[in-house]
């Protein structure tokens, strides 16, 4: 049984504005799915309807084999985007709040671990206004974990995190994949997303556009770059027949082909700039990906 | 109720008695008791000791009014000073005897006088007080009372030289006024009686009130003897259904008021997106609700507990039932719960404590209406507008409570009635408010309109 299934999911604000437009989704039980699109995609009133905070206008929406409000929603975390915490109470209270609304009632104990799991040693006696963004940040997702849930949901969860900070995240979240835990994070990070994500969902103006793994989607994009390093750091020449876009990252350059544009053509070329050190077909990165679909020069391509 | 609802509702309990304005409220009842017999022992030394003095104009043919009033300001001046600590304890009054050959102008300088400060006021005493002229008996129908003037009775009935006047530009110092009316109304009162040989006893008789309320009948099953229920205290059965609807309207106040702010402030700080994860919008505003109303009661019983230790102090709690203040109970839970879901409502409508404000005036208008009803009822507790306030589930608790506190006692599905009306109202008003809020708790920064609220209201 998936974890999540979105059956034709549609989500319209006052009226007009389709936030979320025939969404179909499946993420299997135990997967570490990556949810990514732009600002304004539709990924949290997405994650919102999983949630049953918002209903859909159309579609179904099963959580955990459950299509409404029911038990299963006890075995649901969620960590919102915009994150707050009664100031004036104290961690453990906070914690034991939270957890109690999802029915569990931790113990001291459990907290303490948890706590020490994400380095925040002794801290949960003080008041959640003594905390630092990132440590509270750290408090929340215990709060989410503390319930033990079967599938959770975070929303942008590395935002506003410190590299120490994220890395601490990072190795819960894989330590949750690794207990049979289901996730599904939002997250504008390539970087994390590919790295970390089992498969990857990509939604842009409410409609998916990607979905797959990581290598399943870099194959739909397949052998349209090329990196190139030349011999005594010299530089690969800006125009090139078949070369649509010249990315530098300094140790090597991504050349961009047009569609058909042969690469052995390509490296014909380059060959009579002078040396080459590296010559690689690589397969687009998934922020090039990203880019492709929802940069500025989407519309553009897509309408040609 | 779930058993989130009652975590909810603690925690919103246990954050509000951690408030400061709750300690405060706790800390200032004893404390405004405690201050109040200070002030009250303090201030009991602190009296007006300034002489005050009076004018006496005495007509009558041998002046004995006016010696008897020189003789009883003596007598009082000297009984108003404390035998122990010698202390005086009142103000002196000063009369004197003014020369009055011409009337008029030892008004008007007696007038001056007062109106410069010298005096305090100028008692005039009529030429015909003890024996006054027969007025002829009017043959124009008895003109009604002018409400507006007391006094205008008293000289449509009397001759003006038959009268004693009192004049004053301090009306609100009624110790003067009292102490000459007391020293000459029985001595006037008395010399009348004597010439006219009626005695005061013979005049109660006959124009004495003559309707005396009576308790009900009710006969003794064994010796047949018809006996009277005990009469009751008119004034009691008045005051005490208003003095027990505003002490509801005080707590229900209390515990509701802060919940629309209390449920602003959680839009605001973007928590409903957590609880809204783990809760449905009807328990949390439900928890939320039920942890400002348990506020609100804890308050109100130590205020109430308060009341009760001042009124036993009084000797006057037997005044009160055992099923009156039970009533009581239920109906102060039963408003709290009921006003406090229109103060829930509210706060999911708004976005920010500016509109809330404009939301709260009509809100507050519907607890004040039943105050107005207070009359009516007083006047007829069974009539139309007592039964249409008890079936109408905003105002049901405080008519109730005012009908429970004046007999005849309403039938007795009547306040149960009016718990059920209260209870399903507040059941939608929570309904309402969970869903306006599922709606619009994203909604900041700008106001819903009518029109979306009541979308949110039918499609959720």
């Amino acid at each position: 049984m998936p974890a999540i299934e979105l059956h034709q999911v549609r989500k319209i604000f006052g009226g007009d504005f389709v936030a979320v437009d025939d969404l179909s989704l499946i993420v299997p039980d135990g997967a570490l799915c990556g949810f990514i699109g732009p600002n304004g995609s539709g990924k949290t009133t997405t994650l919102r309807m999983i949630m049953r905070i918002y209903a859909p206008d159309h579609g179904r929406v099963v959580v955990l084999g459950d299509a409404q409000h029911g038990p299963a929603d006890d075995r649901v975390g969620y960590l919102p985007e915009e994150r707050m915490l009664y100031k004036s109470m104290r961690i453990d209270e906070v914690l034991t709040y939270l957890s109690q609304l999802k029915g569990h009632k931790p113990t001291s104990a459990e907290i303490n671990d948890w706590l020490d799991r994400l380095q925040l040693p002794g801290v949960a006696k003080r008041r959640v206004q003594t905390l630092s963004k990132g440590q509270t940040q750290k408090i929340q997702l215990i709060a989410v974990l503390l319930a033990k849930p079967r599938l959770v949901l975070l929303d942008e969860p590395f935002s506003g995190l410190d590299p120490v900070n994220a890395d601490v995240l990072r190795d819960a979240i894989l330590e949750l994949r690794r207990q049979g835990t289901t996730v599904l994070f939002s997250t504008h990070d390539m970087g994390v997303a590919e790295r970390m994500c089992d498969s990857i969902v990509m939604i842009h103006k409410g409609k998916k556009v990607l979905d797959g793994t990581v290598q399943q989607i870099q194959q739909q994009y397949a052998v349209d770059t090329v990196r190139v390093r030349l011999s005594g750091g010299a530089r690969v020449p800006g125009m090139l027949r078949g070369v649509e876009r010249v990315s530098d990252f300094g140790r090597y350059t991504e050349l961009h082909l047009m569609r058909e544009a042969d690469p052995q053509e390509v490296l014909r070329q380059l060959q009579s700039a002078g040396p080459i050190a590296l010559f690689e077909i690589a397969h687009p990165s998934l922020h090039d990906i990203f880019v492709r679909i929802a940069g500025p020069g989407a519309e553009a391509e897509a309408s040609a | 109720m779930t058993g989130k609802t009652l975590v909810i509702a603690r925690r919103e309990f246990m954050a509000a008695v951690k408030t400061k304005g709750f300690i405060v409220g706790v800390i200032l009842m004893p404390l405004l008791m405690a201050g109040g017999i200070i002030i009250q022992t303090l201030t009991r030394d602190i009296v007006d000791l300034s002489t005050k003095k009076c004018a006496v104009i005495d007509r009558s043919p041998d002046q004995q009014l006016s010696a008897l009033l020189l003789r009883a300001a003596d007598r009082r001046n000297k009984s108003i000073v404390d035998e122990k600590t010698g202390h005086q304890t009142k103000p002196k009054f000063e009369l004197a005897v003014v020369e009055a050959s011409d009337v008029d102008a030892a008004r008007f300088r007696a007038s001056e006088q007062i109106r410069g400060g010298e005096l305090m006021a100028m008692v005039e005493i009529g030429p015909d007080v003890l024996s006054p002229k027969q007025k002829e008996p009017s043959t124009q129908p008895m003109a009604l009372p002018d409400r507006s003037d007391p006094y205008a009775a008293i000289e449509a009935l009397n001759d003006p030289d038959s009268l004693v006047y009192y004049t004053t530009n301090r009306p609100t110092y009624t110790e003067l006024r009292e102490f000459v009316q007391q020293t000459l109304q029985p001595r006037i009162v008395s010399a009348r009686l004597n010439q006219s040989q009626v005695t005061i006893d013979a005049i109660t008789q006959l124009a004495g009130s003559l309707v005396v309320p009576r308790g009900l009948a009710e006969k003794d099953p064994v010796t047949n003897v018809v006996t009277f229920e005990p009469r009751k205290n008119e004034i009691v059965i008045i005051i005490m259904p208003i003095v027990m609807v505003m002490l509801m309207f005080i707590v229900v106040l209390v515990g509701a008021s802060p919940l629309t702010t209390n449920i602003i402030e959680e839009k605001q700080l973007r928590i409903a997106e957590v609880l809204l994860g783990s809760v449905s919008p009807f328990q949390l505003m439900m928890g939320k609700l039920l942890g400002g109303v348990a506020t609100s009661l804890t308050l109100g019983v130590i205020y109430v507990s308060g009341a009760f230790v001042v009124a036993r102090q009084l000797g006057v709690l037997h005044l009160l039932s055992p099923a009156l203040l039970g009533w009581f109970v239920v109906f102060t839970i039963v408003a709290s719960l009921m006003y406090g879901a229109l103060f829930v409502v509210a706060g999911a409508a708004a976005t920010n404590i500016k509109e809330a404000q404009a939301l709260v005036t009509p809100m507050m208008l519907i607890v004040v209406l039943p105050m107005f009803l207070i009359g009516p009822i007083l006047s007829d507790p069974h009539g139309l507008i007592a039964q249409a306030g008890t079936f109408f589930p905003l105002s049901a608790p405080m008519v109730m409570m005012m009908r429970l506190g004046i007999p005849p006692a309403p039938p007795w599905w009547h306040p149960i009635a009016a718990v059920i009306l209260s209870g399903l109202m507040t059941i939608v008003l929570v309904w309402v408010a969970g869903r306006v809020f599922r709606a619009g708790f994203l909604l900041v920064g700008r106001p819903a309109s009518i029109r979306e609220l009541i979308g949110w209201i039918l499609r959720g």
